[in-house]
């Protein structure tokens, strides 16, 4: 599972190398996330612009980090591709948390507009 | 249109692409085939992370047929029957309440009840096979 992290002033960037969280990766992308995750600042910023594809295993998988990470520390979502944006729809996963249309809109940058 | 797949998360992967790959030849897209996707991810997954779990290798067989606008979805594997032989609820409260937001799993039969429709679950012989049927909105029929 390839994931890397990137420090920011408000905010640690991990972005998502993998096209797919599914099944068959869900149990390396939480203990990847764990490791990165450790003594980072208190907002996390997934950069999901690479995945996809995701499943409940992933799902249940990012819910784990969000849990992990306990209530003081906040894990949002950037840039989901049309699959992941419909199952954090339906499993009603998209009200529990922030979800960003990039890592730089996240961040407070502008667009980059073509 | 018949697949056969191995019973380990890699095979049904690959089994997952080729299956795309059909329903985009039949026309299906957009939302339907995200909805398709979906589906299958989790009921293919269902078979091995539950059924096949640290049992052999086995086949599950995988038929798809698109009548009208029905996409008409059968699994059948060679694993452990439902347990008390029947199809799982949707656990109660996964919508909604604070404490069920947080959950690590379950989403997958939330997943599977909020997609199809007409799912039929029968053990015969040893063999499992859940059938469902997806409605695809966005199919345009001739005439």
């Amino acid at each position: 599972m390839h994931l890397t992290a990137e420090p920011h002033p408000d905010a640690t960037v991990i972005t998502v190398g993998e096209t797919r969280i599914d099944a068959a990766g869900a149990i390396a992308f939480k203990d990847r996330m764990r490791d990165l995750v450790g003594d980072t600042p208190p907002r996390i910023i997934l950069d999901l612009a690479g995945v996809d594809f995701i499943d409940s295993s992933g799902l249940g998988a990012i819910v784990a980090v969000m849990k992990l990470m306990g209530s003081d520390r906040k894990l949002e979502l950037a840039a989901l591709s049309p699959i992941v944006q419909k199952v954090f729809r339906l499993t009603r996963m998209d009200s529990v948390f922030s979800i960003h249309e990039t890592a730089d809109t996240a961040l407070g940058r502008p667009r980059l507009v073509s | 249109m018949q697949l056969c797949l191995c019973s380990n998360f890699e095979d049904v992967r690959q089994g997952l692409h080729r299956i795309t790959e059909i329903l985009k030849s039949w026309d299906i897209g957009g939302d339907d085939l995200l909805r398709a996707e979906i589906l299958l991810a989790e009921v293919l997954n269902n078979v091995v992370e539950h059924a096949c779990a640290d049992l052999p290798p086995s086949e599950i067989d995988v038929s798809l047929e698109l009548r009208g606008t029905d996409l008409h979805i059968s699994v059948n594997d060679r694993g452990r029957a439902m347990p008390e032989g029947k199809l799982p609820v949707a656990q109660p409260g996964l919508r909604g309440s604070d404490c069920a937001q947080f959950r690590e799993g379950g989403y997958g039969w939330a997943l599977i009840r909020d997609i199809a429709s007409d799912l039929h679950y029968s053990r015969v012989s040893g063999r499992n096979t859940l059938s469902m049927t997806l409605q695809c909105t966005e199919i345009v029929m001739p005439g």
